[in-house]
């Protein structure tokens, strides 16, 4: 037998080859090339070349393919599971690997192998409520019950807050073969929505606040449209109008405006619209029940909105009250004039009754006597209405007359120079061609009244008190710097005196009511605010300038009328007295009047007189003729030198000079000085002839 | 005509996810679905995984389409993309009839 050798084997080996390549050819040229496999004996395939290597090159294709997609799931930053349809997870991507690492501790390292469903269920702590429902939802896309299935649950660790969203779809094409089970971290946007609602819930609550507050502000906010319609209002609103806020809604307010107002509130609206807000506009307005309120606004114009927003407080009751304080201060300085004005009223009437006396001294027909009598009793019960009258202050409201201011300020000076102490020197500058004012002539005295007591008690040691008035246009550069000035004619009126002036600080304070430099008990703290309420009632400011020790000026300027004012004006004793042994007596008085009579008193009853004017005078006279001199009568309020010094003097010349002080009212500051520099006798002014004669008796015997 | 139309059924036998097996299954559904709706049943065999069966019914070459029923049983073999001959060898008309 022959031995087959390698190169036989080999030559065989290529036959068989190309016998299988030739019938693999025959098998596929019978069958038109679509074959696949052929079976041998036993039924198993034999896969033809050709397939073989289409197969292999599919499978590359698909390895490649895998591949791919698992690299896909990998970088996919959703936990991402594959599970059957009894819930065995099949496969996982890398997220869910590293989650399942990370979380070991929660009961959350689901691994392939395991079911899904029954750690669902099982899952345990805070949060375990979702797992049954999360497990159910499976279920339910795993019997083919639902396409999807979606949950959006917390998952919070010890150290932070997560939210996942789990979403299960079905896998497989023609028959469900499992699920994808998907859990996104979706703690962002919902970190996100918490924020969102904690601010909407928060702004929620601001708004509602804010409307609260709106509601319960005693000051009714409001806001009206372009064409001036309440669109916004505040409870406090009804207070104010007396309509309720439905009824305000959409309705014009010009409607309600007091009709005197309406042309201002038409013109204050046109500056707020055109960007200037006010803080203080007041105007009037007509509430539902007829009755007339006051009302201030502040209000700004939004462009943005097209609206106007405003805050409006009832003025009214403050209204009621300033006057009620106009009243109270006009009181207090009729108060503080009252004594002057009586002073100098009984300095008329004293002489009227010491004549009476004296006539009736020197009758002896009886039908005469009578009718003395008869005047003597009219100039006292004179006298007393005068008090009375005095004692009376009335209070007026503001009314709107048309007041020339020289002839006011003229009567001011009238009055501060009847009643001031002498030491005050008052001039005045009056021009004749002032312009006019509008307003009410009793609260411009008022205001001029006070400025002067003002001065006055800056001045406790003297000094001088100057009024004066001028016309003054403000143009727009001045109005421009200070927000209470117009442009526009003005009439200013100024009252400069010499007193102690004032530092910044307390210039700040002094319109302040109740604010007061003077000690207690002498001032109310209300005059100057009283003052500055009147000038701004009419429309006006007020300047002032001080410093310490260099006076103040105070500068009331007033909205004028330029037409030039026309010239013209319109303004109550015995017989059987002691009498004297010749005497000599010294009266010192600075009126005429009250010498005159006093002297003829004096000699009617045996004195002998002397007369000075001043202290200055007295001084004099009491040098040459002191030795003949047996008692002084002097005043204690004088020019020059007053009462006090006067009596000093004379005490140094000679300290046992008899004295009588005659003391006025409003002059307990020169009697109490008086005292103390020795002068024993007083003689309350005015006098009658008896209380004279009386004292001087009293006096010439001690 | 009141008869009820004969369902028809066939097994497929094919070679794992060879070409024109693969094609094969392509091609009968196709078929089915547009001139034998609702009237067909189908049977996929993979020689791969059960030789024993392509040695029963005699097949020896994949992929083989078998009509069962209605008679005659017929063979085709090949991927079945000749839909013509194919309907004629199942005596079946074009679906427009």
């Amino acid at each position: 037998m022959k031995v087959a050798t390698p190169q036989d084997i080999e030559k065989r080996v290529a036959e068989l080859i190309l016998t299988l390549f030739d019938t693999e050819q025959e098998l596929q040229a019978l069958t038109g090339g679509q074959l696949d496999a052929v079976a041998n004996a036993e039924g198993a395939p034999y896969l033809l070349l050709e397939a073989q290597a289409k197969l292999r090159a599919t499978e590359a294709i698909q390895r490649q393919a895998a591949e791919t997609q698992a690299a896909i799931l990998n970088a996919l930053p959703a936990h991402l599971a594959l599970i059957d349809p009894a819930g065995m997870i099949l496969t996982v991507n890398e997220s869910w690997r590293r989650f399942a690492l990370a979380n070991a501790a929660q009961n959350l390292a689901l691994g392939i192998g395991e079911n899904h469903l029954e750690m669902s269920e099982e899952a345990t702590g805070a949060y375990a409520g979702e797992g049954p429902r999360a497990t159910a939802g499976i279920r339910r896309v795993l019997q083919g019950e639902r396409k999807e299935f979606i949950l959006e649950y917390p998952c919070h660790s010890n150290t932070e807050q997560r939210w996942f969203r789990l979403m299960v779809s079905p896998f497989g094409e023609d028959r469900l073969v499992g699920a994808v089970v998907v859990h996104l971290d979706i703690t962002e946007r919902k970190l996100a929505e918490q924020a969102l609602r904690l601010n909407e819930e928060r702004f929620r609550q601001l708004s509602e606040q804010l409307a609260k507050v709106l509601d319960s502000s005693l000051d009714a906010i409001c806001a009206f449209d372009g064409e001036g319609r309440f669109i916004q209002v505040s409870a406090a609103c009804e207070k104010i109008w007396g309509y309720s806020p439905k009824e305000l809604m959409g309705t014009p307010y010009i409607d309600k405006v007091h009709p005197h107002d309406r042309a201002k509130t038409i013109e204050a609206a046109v500056q707020i619209m055109a960007g200037k807000p006010t803080i203080n506009f007041e105007n009037r307005y007509v509430r539902k029940d007829g009755a007339t309120t006051y009302i201030v606004w502040s209000a700004w114009w939004s462009e943005a909105d097209q609206n106007m927003f405003c805050v409006a407080r009832d003025n009214t009751e403050r209204r009621k009250l300033e006057e009620q304080f106009l009243r109270a201060q006009r009181m207090e300085s009729i108060g503080t004039l009252a004594g002057g004005i009586a002073h100098d009223l009984n300095n008329m009437l004293a002489p009227i009754m010491m004549s009476i006396a004296l006539l009736k001294l020197q009758e002896t027909d009886h039908r005469r006597l009578d009718i003395l009598t008869t005047i003597e009793g009219s100039a006292r019960r004179g006298a007393d209405m005068v008090k009375q009258v005095l004692s009376f202050a009335q209070g007026v409201t503001g009314q709107q007359l048309e007041v020339r201011i020289g002839p006011l300020l003229a009567e001011v000076e009238k009055i501060v120079n009847d009643t001031f102490l002498k030491n005050i020197r008052v001039s005045s500058d009056i021009p004749m061609d002032l312009w006019t004012v509008q307003g009410d002539p009793t609260q411009l005295h008022q205001v001029l009244i006070n400025l002067c007591v003002n001065a006055r008690d800056a001045m406790p040691h003297g000094g001088s008190l100057r009024l004066s008035a001028s016309n003054l246009v403000l143009d727009e550069h001045y109005a421009g710097m200070n927000m209470e000035a117009r442009p526009g004619p003005y009439l200013v009126i100024q009252v400069e005196d010499t007193g102690t002036g004032m530092p910044p600080e307390v210039i700040d304070k002094i319109f302040e009511p109740f604010f007061t430099t003077k000690e207690v008990g002498k001032g109310t703290g209300l005059g100057l605010s009283t003052t500055l309420a009147i000038i701004k009632s009419h429309g006006g400011f007020v300047r002032v300038y001080s410093e310490p020790g260099a006076g103040t000026k105070f500068r009331v300027h007033l909205p004028a009328r330029t037409v030039r004012a026309k010239g013209g004006d319109d303004a109550p004793a015995k017989i059987d007295l002691p009498r004297g042994n010749g005497e000599l007596v010294l009266v010192v008085d600075d009126e005429a009047s009250v010498r005159q009579i006093t002297q003829q008193t004096l000699l009617a009853f045996g004195y002998r007189v002397l007369l000075a004017s001043d202290g200055v005078e007295a001084t004099a006279l009491y040098a040459v003729q002191r030795a003949d001199v047996s008692v002084v009568l002097t005043d204690m309020m004088m020019p020059l030198m007053d009462g006090p010094t006067t009596i000093q003097v004379l005490m140094r010349m000679n300290p046992q000079v008899r004295i009588i002080a005659a003391s006025g009212l409003n002059a307990n500051e020169m009697v109490a000085k008086a005292a103390s520099a020795g002068v024993m006798h007083f003689l309350p002014k005015p006098y009658t002839a008896e209380t004279m004669l009386q004292a001087l008796h009293m006096v010439l015997r001690s | 005509m009141s008869q009820t139309p004969a369902i028809y059924r066939f097994r497929l036998y094919v070679a794992g996810e060879g070409p024109n097996s693969l094609q094969a299954r392509a091609n009968l559904h196709a078929l089915c679905s547009e001139h034998l709706p609702d009237r067909h049943q189908i049977e996929i065999v993979d020689v791969v995984r059960e030789p024993r069966r392509a040695l029963e019914d005699n097949v020896l070459l994949t992929p083989t389409l078998v009509k069962l029923s209605p008679e005659p049983v017929r063979k085709v073999i090949g991927n079945l993309s000749q839909t013509p001959a194919i309907l004629q060898a199942f005596d079946l008309r074009p679906a427009s009839q």
